[in-house]
């Protein structure tokens, strides 16, 4: 079982990177190429036959190979702050050199950028334009605080007229019955990765598979072969000896570190479990509705950053005690404001950690360490 | 009649004496004053009785408190002063008591900068607190083959960088260790502003080229051919005696 | 009824709003115009990485007991999750959704939520917005007369002009009058174009005068991009024309449309033959810092000198200074 899931995760890595310099060599893609930021409805693109690529997952890429510092040095000597978010400032310092563990990515024909994650990303994805010079669109998703029939009619239209754009830039027609089966691969792929991480609080298990395995949920989600990989992945899991109550049961508030191999500060951590994270969670989206231009509204729309902090709050109060949690680590993510004030309001106690997921030489690791030692003293004498 | 240049820097202000064929007379530095007016004008008097009729030009920090000529902007006196110290060098990195600013000059004249907008951990004044507090004299840092430190500070805030160093210090950290982190740190920031500039080579200029040895410890810091001026200190102020002359 | 603006973004058509200029009532820089006190808020909380603008904007909205309300938009980072450091202050709170788009679609999502907009205010202040085409006239006609003064940029004095305009939208509209008797500019300097956020501190626009420097126009909210807002025809369909005013003027990079920027700002800095660029942002601005990557390399393959000034906290006048000095030299 366990080779034909590492089969699995291989062909679709494979598929993904096929095209990406070091593999391509030269060649062409087949297909057009999109350049798409994390919540975009990609089941639109895969039913026109499109490839797309995340660079926020390969600045991820780029940080787990230890090759970020000097991308990131030569962002900076571009102009580029780095006060910037560090997932821009790796992939603008990977195109400027065209240097990276695979690579670069092919070169994009279409970039597609949405802001229903943060309003920083649409923003880098006009460099990316003016680098490129293609064709720049950005959705627009009005999030849960306007009026619902108001925003899916507005994201309706706008999905509608993305399907026009890109059924003339493939040359291909969208065809409804692929469309929706899309929709449902990736509705299937959602449920499974949501049993996988559901078993983090009851098995004997490191978070990292879950930060790193859900790149599939992110690039290939509609594909009928990711559910398959999950519910393998869950039936290996459940194999595994259950949790030990041994240690601390801890939520991590935040990104993964990319950089780390553990994508956790596990060596600061050693006297606590982690049961539970929030990033895990931001893929599983909801695709319920009556026809697929309602999922997708659903879905997109309704993405984790999109909510109000009220129904934020509600959400996370209720991951934390499902995991069984008594404590967070919260990180204070240079690169993204946005997630950290999710954590306003969540009754446990709290290690504040400033971090960077990208920038390894951004965390007082000293610091970090006794933020988290007052947080086992505070658990210990409660 | 002789050419007086005055960089009035945050920490120390330094003469430059030009007489006139240009040729450099006297260099001078002291701790710059606090009623900086009120002693401008007294020394204009002292130097004027010492070396006679004077034309007078300023720079930096407190130029506007020196009664001369004319005052001018520290980065073009430097771009002055390098081109007739060092003509080859045309990239410098200055690290002043509260900025730390790379140039670009060609024939003397300035035509790129840029100044570091991270915190006052990357300039001297960073430095000179360190001393202050560990009693060290910063006439006795000594960097000869010095290799890296074994100690690394991760702040960029002067802020953090502070309760960083108390921690060295309660850690029993030798104070020589401690000071050599600070100029690591302070070397290390400068590398973003190299950055932009592109350059394999750099002139260092300011109150740090005092140190014995900092040649060799930007380089491995900075890792790019970094050269010591003779008079790295004084390079805005002969700028500013060079500029006197021009109005001559 | 008093409702604070974060930005221009926020159409002062519908009501009444008045614009926050910078400065926190009781801080250092609001007794001081020179002073660069940081906030309460903003030391109270540690906020990190968040824009010092926006931090001052939550300051005053939670400090001065003349604020009845706070509407901002919802156009970058810092103003995306604003509403949770001041969901407590126990004001009005109004966040507008700024479509990402400028395209027909857009315009007709934005004048629908303005007129959920209008509702809101009414609900939450127990009246009736009525006279919405009134102000929809008398925006046009302030803005005509800043479009005279922003054309006489070069006579006058620029920290003049800023702090006269700063001064006119923290009042009322009906209250609003463009000054007429601005001092005359000494002396015709080397020619620069400015880019930025709004301006709070206009100390920097009179270090730009001292530097011997005259501006020539910018493409600041609440100048040069104020003066080139297209007309609303408060005679048409009313909302329609209002959104279409704020998504197609000139336009702030958090509207997502660098690419025009970048056009009309080229083609004005090039007709007013401009020897420089000045980009005076705020510190973690994350919208102009990626601007200002592209912005430079435009500049850089014409030979136009550019330079960046990032404005923190503290030590801004002094650097700023320096780097205005400096690039007056090198132009």
């Amino acid at each position: 079982m366990a080779q034909s899931i590492l089969q699995m995760k291989s062909r679709l890595l494979r598929e993904y990177y096929k095209d990406f310099s070091k593999y391509a060599k030269g060649r062409l893609p087949e297909k057009k190429v999109a350049w798409v930021t994390a919540f975009v409805p990609v089941e639109i693109l895969e039913a026109l036959d499109i490839s797309y690529y995340y660079p926020e997952s390969y600045a991820a890429v780029i940080a787990a190979s230890n090759a970020e510092q000097p991308l990131l040095s030569e962002s900076e000597a571009q102009f580029l702050s780095c006060d910037c978010c560090s997932y821009s400032c790796c992939i603008e310092g990977c195109l400027e050199q065209e240097k990276g563990p695979r690579g670069v990515p092919p070169k994009p024909d279409v970039l597609i950028a949405t802001n229903n994650q943060c309003n920083t990303l649409p923003t880098w994805w006009n460099i990316l334009a003016e680098r490129y010079q293609v064709p720049l669109i950005v959705l627009d998703y009005p999030g849960e605080a306007v009026d619902r029939a108001l925003a899916c009619e507005y994201v309706t239209k706008q999905h509608r007229e993305l399907i026009a754009r890109m059924e003339k830039l493939s040359g291909n027609q969208l065809d409804p019955a692929v469309l929706s089966e899309l929709i449902a691969n990736s509705e299937r792929s959602v449920a499974e990765w949501k049993k996988v991480a559901a078993c983090l609080p009851g098995y004997e298990i490191k978070p990292t598979i879950l930060f790193d395995d859900i790149s599939f949920l992110i690039t290939s989600r509609c594909k009928a072969e990711t559910a398959e990989l999950y519910r393998l992945m869950r039936e290996e899991i459940e194999q595994m000896p259950a949790a030990g109550k041994d240690k601390i049961p801890v939520f991590w508030l935040g990104y993964p570190l990319w950089y780390h191999a553990d994508r956790f500060l596990s060596e600061l951590l050693e006297d606590f479990r982690i049961t539970g994270s929030n990033y895990v969670t931001w893929w599983s989206l909801d695709y319920s509705g009556e026809d697929a231009f309602e999922k997708l509204f659903q879905a997109y729309n309704y993405t984790f950053l999109n909510l109000t902090q009220e129904t934020r709050n509600k959400i996370l109060m209720e991951l934390i005690q499902n995991s069984g949690a008594v404590c967070a680590v919260t990180l204070h993510n240079k690169s993204c404001k946005c997630d950290f004030v999710s954590a306003k309001n969540i009754s446990i106690p709290q290690a504040e950690i400033e971090i960077d997921m990208i920038d390894r030489t951004f965390t007082d690791m000293e610091k970090a360490g006794r933020q988290i030692n007052i947080l086992k003293e505070v658990i210990c004498a409660g | 009649m002789c050419r007086i240049g005055i960089d009035v820097g945050s920490t120390y202000t330094k003469y430059c004496v030009m007489d006139e064929s240009g040729a450099i007379v006297d260099l001078l530095s002291e701790r710059t004053p606090i009623r900086q007016k009120e002693y401008f004008s007294a020394k204009q008097e002292k130097l004027s009785q010492r070396y006679g009729d004077a034309c007078i030009v300023s720079c930096g920090y407190g130029k506007r408190n020196v009664p001369g000529f004319k005052n001018i902007n520290e980065l073009t006196a430097l771009a002055r002063g390098v081109f007739y110290s060092e003509p080859e060098s045309d990239v410098v990195l200055d690290i002043g008591g509260q900025d730390t600013k790379v140039i670009l000059q060609s024939d003397g004249q300035l035509k790129r900068f840029f100044l570091n907008d991270r915190c006052a951990a990357g300039s001297g004044a960073f430095l000179a607190n360190t001393a202050a507090l560990l009693e060290t004299e910063f006439e006795k840092i000594d960097l000869t083959d010095a290799k890296c430190p074994k100690t690394r500070l991760s702040s960029v805030c002067a802020v953090f960088a502070q309760s960083e160093i108390v921690e060295l210090i309660a850690e029993n950290t030798p104070a020589e260790e401690i000071i050599k982190a600070v100029i690591w740190q302070i070397l290390v920031q400068a590398k973003a502003l190299l950055g932009k500039i592109g350059s394999s080579s750099v002139l260092l200029s300011g109150g740090l080229t005092r140190i014995p040895g900092i040649g060799q410890y930007a380089q491995r810091a900075l890792e790019c051919e970094c050269r010591v001026p003779e008079n790295g200190n004084f390079l805005s102020a002969i700028g500013c005696a060079l500029c006197a002359a021009d109005q001559m | 009824m008093k409702l604070l603006a974060l930005s221009g973004l926020i159409p002062e058509q519908i009501c009444d709003v008045v614009r926050f200029t910078g400065g926190v009532p009781g801080t250092a820089r609001d007794q001081d115009p020179r002073g660069t006190g940081r906030s309460e808020y903003a030391r109270e909380r540690g906020v990190a990485h968040y824009c010092g603008y926006a931090e001052d904007y939550i300051s005053a909205v939670r400090q001065d007991d003349t604020v009845d309300g706070a509407v901002f938009p919802k156009s970058c980072d810092s103003s995306r999750i604003m509403a949770n450091y001041l969901e407590d202050c126990g004001k009005f709170l109004y966040q507008l959704n700024i479509p990402a788009r400028q395209d027909e679609l857009a315009v007709e999502f934005f004048a629908a939520q303005l007129e959920q907009y209008r509702e809101a205010v009414e609900r939450h202040f127990g009246r009736t917005i009525a006279d919405v085409a009134e102000r929809t006239e008398a925006v046009n006609v302030r803005n005509r007369e800043i479009r005279r003064a922003y054309a006489d940029l070069e006579g006058v004095s620029y920290r003049a002009y800023l702090d006269s305009i700063h001064e006119m939208l923290t009042r009322p509209l009906s209250e609003q009058v463009v000054k007429k008797d601005l001092p005359v500019k000494k002396g015709a300097g080397k020619r620069v174009y400015l880019v930025g956020s709004f301006l709070a501190d206009t100390e920097i626009a009179g270090v730009i005068e001292d530097c011997g420097l005259t501006v020539v126009g910018d493409d600041l909210p609440e100048s040069g991009r104020l003066a080139a807002m297209p007309e609303a025809d408060p005679g048409g369909e009313l909302y329609r024309e209002i959104a279409a005013c704020v998504l197609r003027g000139r336009l702030s990079p958090t509207q997502d449309n660098f690419r025009q920027i970048l056009s009309s700002d080229m083609k004005e800095i090039e007709e007013k033959k401009a020897d420089g660029v000045i980009f005076v942002t705020q510190k973690y601005c994350e919208p102009y810092d990626y601007l200002f990557s592209v912005y430079k390399k435009m500049l850089d393959q014409r030979g136009i000198p550019a330079t960046q000034i990032t404005l923190a906290d503290s030590g801004n006048e002094r650097k700023a200074r320096l780097a205005l000095e400096a690039f007056a030299d090198v132009i």
